[in-house]
């Protein structure tokens, strides 16, 4: 009998099938909730999950947290700043000569503004991030912004994800030249332990609260200083717009757990800022 | 030392160099044993870290070097004093801004501006306009952030523009480089701003500008891309007691700082005032706050002075416990590591209760003051050494080997612990005569070894050495670890209060006042706390408070100063 030696080397497979795509995707529970709380939602569902004792015994399971983690960031850079581009007139302004895929438009339907405009923008790394700022809320971020300091971190982690995603836990050299890691002998295998998610956690947290709060900024401000300048400004509208605002960027978790450093009502904060700007 | 060299009362007691004035300064200092030596060191260009406890010297040291340098026309390096003292003010921004390392980068920038400013001042140099908007943004902006305000608008100061302002007064002056002095650089008690300090150090070393920093030994941690020895030189300021001219340092540190007929009735009793130099153990603050407990400068009466056995005893034991409070206040300033600092009470009686031993069976001339702990030491152990080293309870000495049994690290430690608990010579009335003795010709060779569990008391230290992790204030959870960031049981971020806020909360009771200074205090003025004091703009309300006036209002503003430093 002759040796069919393309068969010789490792198993044969029948055909294989993805069946249903629909069966990938259900709805979206925490649509209610803003884009930071949903962030914290997810964030807390990996976090809890990945204890120190589950880590050490699924070693291989860190990374993919990892990945968790800093896609639950993306999602909320691409909410953030869909929310912005849909409340703020600025923003649309800037954002009008973008494109967006026909695809986003008919999946997204009404929601292609706030969903479908950043489908296409990549967001990681911090020059992507300040790049799509700019592109799409007309805002250039700087040092003196809360998040510029964490977006070096972000950079940094946004290095260690590639691994974690791309690559099958082998640390590329690029990368690993690029944050300086010690050489090490033979393959770099990407480690993510305990430590090194609370770690990569905090910086993913530090950059949503920080951007949260300096978008809030320049979107409060342009709701005091530029908005009223647009024709059929009213003051049903006024309102309007600034609790559409205040639920884009207000977080209800940090209230609950006392987070917030200077609490105050939706009301409050408004007359405040129309203070401030007046 | 000369007659001319005699404090007057104004300035007799202002222990802390930074807040004499510069012709006070000037004249009342003594020149430490290894001036010359340091002196040129720091002068020089390369980075330097001098290094020392509380009261050593530090300051005094980097001031005369600035004098020295300002003095000389003829001087290669343009000298920039900068003192950091105020750090502390700005680490809550580190618990509430993510940006915080940027504006205490701004900060500390701001501060090295209006040293340089103040260098040109001194020297009657004329500043650019340029330098001169520079230096009084600065000054605003600086203040700000000190009262926790984060400045609005955008500007930025850099370590180039700096750098290029340096080049400017150099030219200015006909100088070849700057010597940059950053006093009280430690930030003992905020790691993050440890951290972001010797990072700052290292990016503004250049061919023009070397930096020189004061720093605590024990618990300055520096950033893992820093490495001393090769970013940066260390010199050791903390003088030995032990060294040949410790005495004689001393007493002339003395001489000039009290008057005449004082020193004299001192010098009497000179085994006493011997006991008393060693048991400054090499601080030469400590030596002057004993002092001045021995006499009184009475209008009418004139000088009193009493200077018996008992009163030194007594004063030896007070000056003691005043640096063991030091060492206990760190349970405030690092919370976290609240079981060390026990441990390290702990492990000084010990080792005071070793050497006692020690020296019972041992003749006078053979007395030990040393412990030597087997190397290698686990790094909890060390901390708890280098907190104790930190307070001035123990000084580092050389290494030594026994051979077959091993390397160890050897303390020397606190004579005023020493003789607090009689351990020098050990008997059970011994004259303090005999200590002096025993303490000037004191044998390096003898010291006692130990283990680091003997000296624990514990077979398994680690057990005993953990951090107090405060739990998650949401829940009520313990934290998981060390490195946890969030609550495993809420997901609530994990936070640490603010070690500024925390001691500016602390009662006024908390300063080293006497209990009828702070009734009086809370009766008269509505002043309860440490913050109270600092934000009490010109002491007014200090002031208003019935015997205390413009010398009691310094000195209790500069002892909450410390106290948060």
């Amino acid at each position: 009998m002759s040796v069919n030696w393309k068969d010789s080397v490792c198993r044969s497979v029948g055909p294989v099938l993805l069946n249903d795509p629909s069966s990938y995707v259900v709805p979206f529970a925490a649509q209610a909730l803003s884009p930071i709380d949903r962030f914290y939602e997810g964030m807390d569902a990996l976090l809890q999950t990945a204890t120190p004792s589950f880590l050490a015994s699924h070693r291989i399971l860190g990374p993919t947290f990892l990945g968790g983690v800093m896609a639950a960031s993306e999602e909320f850079l691409r909410a953030i700043i869909g929310g912005v581009v849909r409340v703020c007139s600025v923003a649309q302004v800037c954002a009008a000569d973008r494109q967006i895929q026909l695809g986003s438009a008919i999946w997204h339907g009404q929601d292609v503004v706030g969903r479908g405009a950043l489908e296409g923008a990549s967001l990681a790394g911090k020059a992507n991030v300040t790049k799509t700022v700019k592109e799409f809320v007309d805002y250039k971020l700087t040092a003196t912004d809360q998040c510029w300091s964490v977006l070096d971190q972000y950079e940094r982690l946004c290095q260690i994800r590639h691994a974690a995603i791309h690559s099958g836990l082998v640390m590329p050299g690029k990368n690993a030249v690029k944050l300086g890691v010690k050489p090490v002998q033979g393959v770099g295998e990407l480690y993510v332990g305990f430590d090194e998610l609370q770690e990569a956690a905090a910086i993913c947290s530090a950059l949503v609260a920080t951007l949260n709060a300096d978008l809030f900024a320049v979107v409060a401000e342009r709701w005091a200083t530029t908005w009223p300048a647009s024709s059929g400004w009213t003051a049903e509208i006024k309102r309007h717009s600034w609790n559409a605002t205040w639920d884009l960027f207000y977080s209800s978790v940090d209230a609950s757990r006392g987070l917030i450093g200077s609490p105050t009502t939706r009301l409050k904060c408004r007359n405040a800022v129309a203070a401030a700007f007046a | 030392m000369s007659s001319n060299s005699v404090a007057e009362p104004g300035d007799r007691f202002v222990e802390q160099a930074e807040y004499m004035a510069t012709e006070s300064f000037r004249r009342l200092t003594t020149e430490h044993p290894q001036e010359k030596r340091i002196l040129q060191r720091l002068c020089r260009g390369g980075a330097k870290l001098i290094t020392g406890p509380r009261g050593c010297g530090k300051t005094t040291i980097l001031l005369k070097a600035f004098h020295q340098l300002v003095d000389d026309p003829g001087a290669p390096s343009l000298p920039v004093y900068v003192n950091f003292k105020a750090s502390l003010r700005l680490e809550p921004l580190y618990k509430t801004k993510a940006n915080a390392m940027y504006w205490f980068n701004q900060w500390m920038l701001f501060k090295c501006y209006i040293g340089l400013w103040e260098t040109l001042r001194q020297m009657d140099v004329d500043e650019s306009r340029e330098l001169k908007e520079r230096v009084e943004s600065a000054r605003r902006l600086a203040g700000d952030l000190e009262r926790g305000e984060v400045p609005g608008g955008r500007f930025e100061m850099s370590v180039e523009s700096l750098t290029e302002s340096v080049e400017l007064a150099l030219i200015a002056t006909g100088r070849t480089r700057c010597v940059l002095f950053l006093d009280d650089a430690a930030h003992a008690f905020s790691p993050d701003q440890q951290r972001d300090f010797f990072d700052f150090f290292r990016a503004i070393k250049s061919r023009f500008v070397a930096p020189k920093a004061a720093i605590y030994p024990g618990v300055t941690v520096v950033s893992p891309t820093f490495h001393i020895g090769h970013d940066a030189e260390e010199i050791d300021v903390w003088i030995d007691p032990y060294s040949t001219d410790y005495l004689d340092f001393m007493r002339g540190l003395v001489a000039r700082r009290v008057p005449p007929a004082v020193f004299e009735k001192l010098v009497s009793s000179s085994d006493l005032l011997d006991v008393v130099c060693f048991a400054a153990f090499g601080m030469p603050r400590a030596l002057l706050n004993i002092i001045r407990q021995f006499y009184e400068d009475d209008v009418d009466e004139g000088v009193r002075v009493k200077f018996g056995v008992k009163d030194v005893r007594n004063q030896i034991g007070v000056a003691y416990a005043n640096t063991l409070h030091l060492y206990s206040s760190l349970r405030d300033k690092l919370p976290m590591y609240t079981n060390f600092v026990s441990a390290g009470e702990s492990l000084l009686e010990r080792m005071i209760d070793s050497v006692k031993s020690y020296n019972r069976i041992k003749l006078e001339s053979r007395q030990s003051v040393s412990i030597a702990i087997q190397a290698p030491v686990a790094p909890e152990l060390e901390r708890v050494l280098g907190f104790l080293q930190y307070a001035g309870l123990m000084m580092k000495d050389s290494g030594v080997s026994r051979g077959v049994k091993g390397r160890f690290d050897r303390y020397k430690i606190h004579v005023g612990g020493l003789v607090s608990r009689n351990a020098v010579i050990g008997q059970k009335s011994t004259s303090l005569g005999l200590v002096a003795k025993a303490l000037g010709a004191r044998n390096a060779h003898e010291f006692t070894r130990v283990t680091p569990s003997k000296l624990l008391g514990v077979d398994d230290i680690l057990d005993s050495l953990k951090l107090a992790l405060p739990a998650c204030h949401s829940c009520g959870t313990a934290r998981a670890s060390e490195a946890a960031k969030f609550c495993l049981n809420c997901g609530s971020p994990l936070t640490a209060l603010s070690t500024f806020k925390t001691l500016v909360a602390k009662g006024v009771r908390d300063l080293p006042l006497s209990k009828r200074r702070v009734d009086r205090i809370r009766e008269h003025s509505s002043l309860r706390t440490i913050g109270d004091i600092l934000l009490d703009h010109e002491h007014r309300k200090l002031r208003g408070v019935p015997q205390i006036g413009p010398y009691w209002a310094d000195r209790i503003y500069s002892y909450a100063e410390e106290f948060i430093a």
